[in-house]
């Protein structure tokens, strides 16, 4: 039924968003990218393609840094004007789509403030589809008063429900008061608690068509974020007594996904990566997935050559956007153009990087980007 | 015969020294008449040797406009290019008049505008600063007046706080903190900020208070703040004022407070505590203003206005400024690049391949000679003939007129024609106003746009000059006229004045009465003499008959059915003269023949059927009339059948040369449906058989020079035997037969559902008479009575909106694009392949045209 009416109010947004689907790069223009010999090569190669206007008032000898802000800004501006045409339901979800962003960014800033870094510069660092006007006011944050910040600041914002949250439930753990709270860790759960409300508010308020599309994709995302906790906290050094790894991997792991509750039991006290392996094996592909993956205990002797969990992971998300994007009539779409456009971004920002470092043609760094659609092909 | 058929290509090498590569191709680029082949289209452009001038000029392109944006601000005027030619002249001369080699004159400009770019920016910072100070000057002198309205006179008295302490204020009005002032100090935050940051700024100070602060605002005047790094866009501002309790600045509100105002970039002041150092201020600032108002007029009358009048320094032609001459020849010179690219770079040399349409290698020989001539000591290219590479045929090139133009377009659109084939734009030409006159056949209507066709063409160069709206409608005047002209005459075909016809030369009826006393009340009319005919079109008095619509309607739907039929019969006949020109005779003798006879024995017949029908005198047998239909229908269902009632004779020999038709028709299909496929067929075994292994030796060939390549070309030439593989002709014979299936398909039920297309030659101008009738009914016809009154205003007023909207718009619309598709659907598909692809002339001409018109802002 919904499908009959998905038009109606969402057709434009959907077909605009259809129509971006012809600015990805294609392979053979990766590949074009990779024969680039320098930076001012690679910006001249980007001004034939989609990212012309944005890049045109610049030097050619662009930062990467810059290159990135450039790119994400052209990404914002899309989303921003897809944002403007939407209507209803439509724009709340994209809303939320952009909350995650607005977590990175309060983070950041956080982060930035603490390492005394200049506010002029973490303002121009941020990312574009995560700005809000109070971000500016972070700055009142005086040491590790988080509530206070929460209070004068975070509280009118979108992201200050989860702020509020997670205050709550790191302030009532007396153990916590007295630690230093490191900004990943306020990251990893102010991202877990806006998954499981972006989970929720899927369930709750789309149409079928669209929650049959999204929630197979969030609980994937969900399970990701799982596996990558349970593996990073494999033989973390802050968290020397087994009883601190499970406490701290509860609070961080969504209670969303395919994998909780059933498999909650085992990953948690998962100490090795094969136990991680085991833990995971009864859900879909999973245990392929972590077959390659390098043992987190040997993390000293990584190099750019070691393909990471994050790697794997990210391949197998991006083939499932891409199938979501070829989808009708579903919110899926304006996910999946998101994080699709986000892949590609962070692959033009990896080859410049390689680039301007000069590597030899044959490093095997040159294969480690992941490029959108290219799963649906083979 | 240009027109006819596309001009005849010959495929040349063109050689030219790199050294007088620019020179060559300037020359070549002003003749108009060389399409350039691309040698290798999958090469990105970035790539080739041109590349960076390419870039360079692009890089000025945008400091040009960067220019023109402050000429712009400083309201100066730019004359845009009006005669393009003229400055493509004017180039040459100034090239010419120069002692150095020519393409360096790009260097000389590109250093000029570089300057001029360096000099602007430097000077517009140097306002901008200025703007921004005297921003300053604006919001402070705001501060202090707005702030005197808002904290009021008495703020100046002597303050003779006794303690400090909390005091809670929230809820409290102004003055009632002034009388707390008595007993408490009070801290002021004194500041300007952005109307839009106001009300967060307002919570964030509420919260971090805790309440316990009075804050106030006031709006800065919108006219004043300009910001002049966005285009002077005005920024609206506004003054606040809060005062919280406190003592000293250790305090950690004031520290906190301090921090949101810096986060929101608010500019804060501070208050003068007591009247006269604020009179003294306010004194202070008004000077300064004045100030730097006078330095504001002076900068920008010594530096900015010298720097801006770029034409006094460089002018040469009086027609454009220099600064749209300047971007034209960049424009110009982009252009010469991107086309000396398509040339491969081999050493010192550039070999290029180029198509030319006939007789036009004399005038390249003659350019090349020229080069020599014109700039001693520069070796000049060469022209060779040679045989076509690659599998692509050669452009389609016609050269058009102001009339042809507009047809051909139609065409065009549809697809290219393909290189020598028989182009549809020469018919469409005569064809296209017909058809589009037979649907919007009205004598008023028609001659309204027959006017509008002729003020075109009359006033064309006046519009063309002006700044109106018809100027848009100038390029299709032509066509305009011959629409307007067809409408009208067609419109006397029918004799149909705006639904009335028109009694012009009598008519051949007069009222009469009848002897039968049953219908003796009615209206009857009576032919005046035997012989009578109306001379031209329909007599008028069909007007006044009751079966007035059932015979128009009999009478046009015939006339559509036999226009097309005709229509589609000559479109069928080009298919032949196609074949017999292209030499392939399958094709003429088992698809253009039996199609001919195919279409004449069965929609042929009925035409006759209709023109017969129309010399037999019926009048007193009407009842005898066959209808056209049902004998059409006889035809298939019971074809050796008595046709009864017949239209000649006793219908006997009308049943067996239908016979005779139907099976003519029958025995065609499976002549147009076998040969063909068969034979293409055995000649593709033929040409396998000769040659087996030649074809995979050729592959195999390429896949090992492939795998010899280097990494980085190996994508490009994959893709180039993905092209050539393209090409060959070697196709499976289920897919010939399975095309030839189609193709007769098609064409049998095309014949049928194609002549039921043309009825829309009817069904528009049924639509168009009712629609005209309606209106003349509804709003006119009332008024005949009342001669001049109030409604037959009003109904006049409605009835000639509505002409205008609904007839002379909408409906003209209507009938273009259904003339439009009976000739891109009925017509075209009977011959037009339709796969060629458009000759690129290289012309400075028309690129700079395109450059020259100012853009829409």
């Amino acid at each position: 039924m919904d499908l009959c009416v998905f038009g109606v109010d969402d057709g434009y947004a959907e077909a605009i968003i259809r129509g971006l689907r012809a600015s990805f790069l294609t392979e053979a223009q990766y590949q074009q990218m990779k024969n680039c010999a320098s930076i001012p090569e690679l910006k001249s190669f980007l001004e034939e393609t989609d990212y012309q206007n944005c890049l045109q008032a610049d030097n050619p000898q662009i930062p990467t840094s810059i290159l990135r802000q450039r790119l994400k800004k052209k990404l914002a501006d899309e989303f921003e004007y897809i944002e403007a045409q939407s209507t209803g339901t439509l724009t709340k979800y994209l809303f939320h789509l952009r909350c995650r962003f607005m977590i990175d960014n309060v983070v950041n800033m956080i982060e930035g403030l603490k390492n005394k870094i200049d506010i002029e510069i973490l303002l121009s660092n941020i990312d574009p589809l995560g700005w809000f006007p109070e971000i500016k006011n972070i700055k009142v944050l005086e040491g590790d008063d988080y509530s206070s910040l929460y209070r004068d600041v975070l509280i009118d914002t979108p992201i200050g429900v989860y702020f509020m949250k997670f205050l709550e439930e790191t302030l009532n753990d007396i153990q916590n008061l007295f630690r230093e709270m490191k900004p990943e860790y306020i990251r990893t759960s102010l991202k877990k608690m806006w998954l499981e409300d972006f989970y929720l508010f899927c369930e709750q308020e789309l149409m079928p068509t669209s929650q049959e599309a999204l929630l197979e994709l969030l609980k994937f995302e969900a399970d990701f974020k799982t596996v990558q906790v349970i593996y990073n906290s494999i033989g973390n050094r802050d968290l020397n007594t087994a009883a601190k790894i499970i406490t701290t991997r509860k609070q961080l792991c969504p209670t969303i996904g395919n994998l909780y509750p059933d498999c909650e039991k085992l990953y948690l006290q998962a100490m090795t990566l094969d136990a991680l392996r085991e833990a995971v094996k009864g859900c879909d592909n999973y245990r392929d997935l972590l077959k390659d993956a390098p043992d987190p205990l040997k993390r000293e002797e990584f190099n750019v050559q070691t393909k990471t969990l994050d790697d794997i992971m990210y391949d197998d998300e991006c083939r499932r956007y891409a199938l979501a994007f070829d989808g009708q009539g579903s919110y899926g779409v304006f996910y999946s153009y998101l994080k699709l456009k986000e892949q590609e971004i962070r692959n033009i920002i990896w080859l410049a990087e390689m680039i301007s470092r000069k590597l030899a043609k044959n490093h095997p760094g040159w294969k480690k980007i992941i490029i959108p659609f290219s799963h649906l092909g083979k | 015969m240009n027109f006819f058929r596309s001009q005849t290509m010959g495929y040349y090498k063109l050689i030219i020294p790199r050294e007088s590569a620019w020179n060559v191709m300037n020359e070549l680029a002003e003749l108009d008449c060389i399409h350039f082949v691309d040698y290798d289209p999958t090469l990105p452009m970035i790539n080739r040797p041109f590349a960076n001038y390419i870039k360079r000029c692009d890089d000025l392109l945008v400091k040009l406009s960067l220019i023109e944006h402050e000429m712009k601000k400083y309201q100066k005027k730019i004359t845009y290019c009006k005669d393009v030619n003229f400055l493509i002249k004017n180039f040459k001369q100034l090239i010419k008049e120069r002692s150095k080699a020519s393409h360096t004159y790009l260097d000389e400009i590109e250093n000029d505008i570089d300057k001029k770019h360096q000099q602007l920016i430097e000077q517009s910072t140097n306002m901008e600063n200025l703007h921004e100070r005297r921003n300053k000057l604006i919001e402070h002198k705001s501060v202090l007046l707005k702030g005197e309205a808002l904290l009021g006179q008495s703020f100046f008295q002597p303050a003779n706080y006794v303690a400090e302490g909390y005091v809670n204020l929230q809820g409290k009005e102004l003055d009632d903190i002034k009388i707390l002032q008595g007993s408490v100090k009070f801290n002021y935050l004194v500041g300007v900020i952005n109307k839009e940051d106001q009300i967060r700024f307002k919570r964030i100070i509420f919260r971090i208070t805790k309440g316990n602060a009075w804050m106030n605002t006031m709006d800065i005047e919108s006219d004043q703040i300009v910001d002049t790094k966005n285009d002077d866009a005005k920024i609206i501002k506004s003054v606040f004022v809060v005062v919280y309790p406190g003592g000293g600045g250790s305090n950690v509100i004031t520290n906190k407070l301090n921090k949101i105002c810096e986060s929101f970039q608010v500019a804060k002041y501070t208050f003068p505590e007591n009247n006269m150092v604020f009179q003294e201020k306010l004194r202070q600032i008004e000077t300064e203003l004045v100030e730097t108002r006078n330095v504001h007029i002076l900068i920008y009358i010594l530096q900015l206005k010298p720097t801006l009048m770029i034409s006094k320094e460089f002018i040469k032609t009086p027609i454009v400024h220099k600064l749209e001459e300047l971007k034209l020849f960049l424009v110009k010179e982009k252009y010469l690049y991107t086309q000396l690219n398509y040339l491969r770079v081999q050493g010192s040399v550039l070999y290029g391949s180029i198509w030319l349409p006939q007789g036009a290698d004399i005038k390249v020989d003659q350019a090349l000679r020229e080069v020599q001539t014109n700039y001693e000591g520069l070796p000049t290219g060469q022209l060779q003939i040679s045989p076509p590479e690659g599998t692509r045929p050669p452009p389609t090139y016609f050269e058009t007129n102001e009339i042809t133009w507009g047809f051909q377009e139609i065409v065009n659109t549809y697809g290219m024609p393909r290189y020598k084939e028989i182009n549809p734009g020469l018919f469409t030409v005569m064809t296209f106003p017909f058809l589009f006159g037979v649907m919007f056949a009205d004598i008023g209507h028609g001659f309204c746009l027959l006017l509008l066709g002729i003020y075109l063409c009359v006033y064309n160069k006046e519009i063309k000059e002006s700044d109106s709206l018809m100027k848009h409608a100038l390029i299709v005047r032509h066509m305009v006229l011959m629409m307007g002209f067809w409408a009208f005459y067609n419109g006397w075909i029918y004799n149909d004045f705006m639904s009335v016809p028109i009694n012009l030369f009598g008519s051949c009826y007069e009222p009469g009465t009848v002897d039968d006393p049953i219908h003796k009340d009615e209206q009857v009319w009576v032919q005046k003499d035997e012989s009578c005919v109306y001379p031209f079109g329909i007599d008028p008095v069909w007007m006044c008959v009751p079966n007035e619509l059932t015979f128009m309607n009999s009478y046009k739907m015939k006339l559509a059915v036999i226009i097309g039929v005709i229509h589609m019969t000559f479109g069928i006949i080009l298919k032949g003269i196609n074949a017999i020109y292209f030499k392939n005779w399958i094709d003429f003798i088992f698809e253009f023949i039996p199609q001919i006879i195919f279409f004449t024995c069965t929609f042929g017949w009925m035409d006759f059927l209709i023109i017969y029908k129309w010399f037999v005198n019926w009048t007193g047998k009407t009842d005898q009339a066959p209808s056209v239909i049902t004998l059409m229908i006889n035809m298939i269902l019971a074809p050796a059948k008595t046709v009864d009632p017949p239209l000649w004779g006793d219908g006997q020999s009308e049943a067996s040369t239908q016979t005779a038709m139907l099976l003519i028709a029958l025995f065609c299909i499976p002549i147009i449906l076998l040969p063909k496929p068969l034979i293409l067929n055995s000649q593709n075994k033929k040409h396998q058989a000769q040659g087996p292994n030649g074809l995979a030796d050729e592959k195999k060939e390429l896949y090992q020079k492939i795998n010899e390549d280097s990494e980085g070309t190996q994508e490009n030439s994959e893709i180039h035997t993905e092209q050539s593989g393209g090409g060959g002709h070697h196709e499976e014979f289920g897919d010939i037969f399975v095309h030839q299936v189609i193709e007769t398909i098609e064409f049998v039920l095309g014949s049928i559902s194609n002549t039921a297309s043309y009825l829309r030659l009817w069904a528009l101008s049924l639509a168009h008479g009712q629609l005209a009738e309606v209106f003349f009914q509804m709003c006119l016809n009332g008024g005949y009575s009342y001669a001049i009154n109030f409604q037959l205003l009003i109904g006049y007023t409605i009835f000639s909106m509505a002409t205008f909207g609904v007839l002379m718009m909408m409906d003209v619309m209507e009938c273009f694009l259904h003339a439009l598709r009976l000739h891109w659907v009925e017509f075209q598909n009977k011959f037009f392949k339709a796969d060629g692809y458009a000759f690129e002339k290289c012309s400075y001409a028309k690129v700079m045209q395109d450059n020259a018109v100012p853009k829409e802002e």
